[in-house]
């Protein structure tokens, strides 16, 4: 048997799971930084997203908001297991000050931290969901189309606002 | 006393294209299609209470540039391509399987050469020495007609046989499940079909009676599907059974959990069932598992099974057996049935469907079989769920259930189950990937399903044979603790 390769020095710190979903969202924040600008993600353990600067549709008391995506992490994770939650501006309403259907103010109870910070909980339930596949990113679902979900969501402010 | 290795698992794909390079069959003219071959397997361990195996996840087949050394009765490999296969070894945690072909060995017992066996005494302890645990090592020798494979056993520091290599999969008829045995592992012994089974024998023949009291069946969920499979296998003579289910008997379940009465309200099912397989088969090993599939306990007993029947009726639960499949290289037999009444818009349903999952078949998630926001649901921690219910998610009421139903259902299950346990017997036809069942119609009929390579989770790049690298967990009780200023930042063009 040969010598191991020189670059044997790092050797497993995270567990395949981790690392297989943390580079997934990081080819992902790659598309997406394209799209909204700056995009963070955990790249501890690929727990979160979160967009700066998201754009959405006249109508609301805001132009841009953030949005803190919520990766599911058990296994199955995402992507065979969709994200449900995003956190979003506290204080977002439509531009008559209308409060919207499907958003909360109260998180669970782990989730403390945030409503303290000023964020406000909503809930998005996919009906289809078909996750790409490692090899072609862009083949079926991700957080690119569930972020233009999330940008089709308020464009249509009727389902949001029941108005 | 330490576990040993019972077997090597490779999907069937990766084992033919390991076949076609070892052994090719357009040889002829060309001498070097005659010399030995060499291989490398990247492989996942799957470590249970009662056996380990290692499973097959990446091939690595030795091209003529990455050989030092060849010919028809020996091959030696670069050490570049030694090298490169052991960093991946220790960066990412795989262990190796050696594989090298016999070409000119065609008898029924192929096995290592002397030679074989001194590099083998050599190289494995040494890698056991750099490489930390979980790592194995394990080489196989294939000839044209038989194999052999053994194994360096860290404990011991001795070189032992491995069993058998299975293969899980299939392309075209070929069955979903077959064993390789190895040349010199000791041979199984082989019991006398017992009077109580003679009635099946003419239907079913001596070899696959056997091959039932070989295996280990986890049955995962005990309602009105699972308690008529466990008893059916009980009484068809499967050796051993996995009962998994978290729940208690329900003065609600009395309808069809069969072979439950008043009595067994408050118990665990699987108690209930453990009780009543004991009065049919008191010969048969049954494990219980009173919790969820995702409990490291249930997950330990499930992923020792040669076969997986999913009886589920959640989608989280559903979506998790099928990634215990994928991972570890086990086939499932899912099934479901479903009731809707009739209303004025709606005329009534009734039916079912089973089906089998296996690598080159494809699974669940693939055939859209996986409802995803009840998977979420179902799959998110407990105070998430807690917090959905509040707001009126996860709340649909309990789906009609009705016995008839759920035995016709449930017996296809277990017949296609026989098929499986059959592995490509002479007597077994084909197993259909996808069994559907009108029950108003009062007809099962088989329907295709294709595999596909851009799946997540059984495609190229999914997660088949990764075996405990990446095991199966339930989402974390806590939520994870958000500080933007923590998280990595990608920038990028905006367009807004």
């Amino acid at each position: 048997m040969g010598a191991l390769n020189s670059r044997d020095d790092a050797v497993v710190t995270k567990d395949l799971e981790t690392r297989r979903r943390l580079s997934r969202l990081k080819t992902e924040a790659i598309y997406l930084s394209q799209q909204f600008g700056s995009v963070r993600f955990d790249t501890e353990s690929g727990t979160w997203f979160y967009v700066e600067r998201f754009p959405i549709s006249p109508g609301w008391n805001k132009t841009h908001i953030e949005v803190l995506i919520d990766i599911p992490h058990g296994t199955p994770g995402y992507p065979s297991v969709p994200p449900e939650w995003f956190w979003t501006d506290y204080d977002l309403r439509t531009s008559k000050g209308q409060p919207i259907n499907h958003f909360f103010t109260r998180g669970p109870s782990s989730d403390r931290e945030h409503l303290d910070r000023g964020w406000g909980h909503f809930c998005v339930h996919l009906i289809g969901w078909r996750p790409a596949g490692g090899a072609d990113l862009m083949h079926g679902h991700n957080l690119v189309t569930y972020l233009n979900l999330i940008a089709a969501i308020f464009r249509d402010r009727r389902t949001l606002s029941g108005a | 006393m330490a576990l040993e290795v019972h077997d090597i698992v490779l999907s069937s794909s990766l084992w033919l294209r390991l076949r076609d390079h070892l052994l090719p069959t357009n040889a002829g003219p060309e001498r070097w299609n005659n010399n030995e071959q060499l291989a490398f397997i990247l492989a996942a361990p799957n470590v249970s209470a009662s056996r380990i195996r290692l499973i097959g996840h990446e091939l690595l087949l030795a091209r003529r540039t990455d050989l030092a050394h060849q010919s028809p009765s020996a091959i030696g490999p670069q050490g570049q391509f030694v090298a490169d296969a052991l960093t991946r070894c220790r960066q990412e945690g795989w262990s190796l399987i050696e594989v090298h072909s016999h070409p000119f060995d065609s008898g029924p017992r192929t096995t290592f050469s002397g030679i074989d066996w001194s590099n083998d005494r050599l190289k494995m302890p040494r890698l056991a020495s750099i490489l930390p645990e979980p790592f194995y090592h394990a080489t196989i020798v294939v000839g044209q007609n038989s194999l052999d494979a053994h194994y360096y056993q860290r404990t011991s520091g001795a070189i032992l046989p491995v069993r058998q290599v299975t293969i899980v999969g299939g392309c075209g008829d070929s069955p979903v499940l077959h064993h390789l045995p190895s040349s010199t592992s000791a041979p199984n012994d082989v019991h006398s079909p017992e009077v109580r089974h003679s009635r099946q024998l003419p239907l079913l023949g001596a070899s696959i009676q056997e091959a039932f009291s070989k295996a280990r069946v986890a049955v995962v969920g005990l309602g009105g599907l699972g308690s008529f499979v466990a008893l059916e296998l009980a009484y068809l003579g499967v050796g051993h059974l996995i009962l998994i289910d978290p729940d208690r008997v329900e003065v609600s379940n009395l309808n069809r959990l069969i072979g439950a009465g008043p009595g067994d309200v408050g118990r665990y099912k699987v108690d209930v069932f453990r009780d009543l397989i004991d009065r049919v088969a008191p010969n048969l090993g049954v494990a219980t598992v009173a919790a969820p599939l995702l409990d490291n306990v249930a997950l330990d007993q499930a992923k020792s099974a040669d076969l997986l029947l999913g009886c589920v009726d959640g989608h989280g639960a559903r979506l998790s057996l099928n990634h215990l499949s994928i991972r570890y290289v086990i086939p499932l037999i899912d099934a479901g049935s479903g009731a809707r009444p009739g209303t004025d818009d709606l005329a009534a349903k009734l039916g079912g469907q089973v089906q089998v999952v296996a690598p080159g078949f494809g699974c669940l998630e693939c055939r859209g079989f996986i409802h995803p926001q009840r998977a979420a649901f179902d799959l998110a921690p407990p105070a998430v769920q807690e917090y959905e219910r509040a707001h009126g998610y996860g709340t649909e009421e309990a789906a009609p259930s009705v016995i008839f139903l759920n035995g016709a259902v449930a017996s296809m299950q277990v017949a296609l189950a026989v098929r499986v346990l059959s592995m490509g017997s002479e007597d077994a036809p084909g197993t259909p990937k996808l069994v559907i069942y009108d029950a108003q119609a009062q007809r099962a009929f088989p329907a295709a399903v294709s595999y596909s390579p851009e799946c997540a989770t059984c495609g190229i790049d999914g997660v088949t044979g990764v075996g405990d690298l990446a095991p199966l967990k339930a989402a974390p009780t806590e939520g994870a603790v958000f500080a933007p200023a923590s998280l990595s930042l990608v920038t990028g063009a905006s367009r807004s």
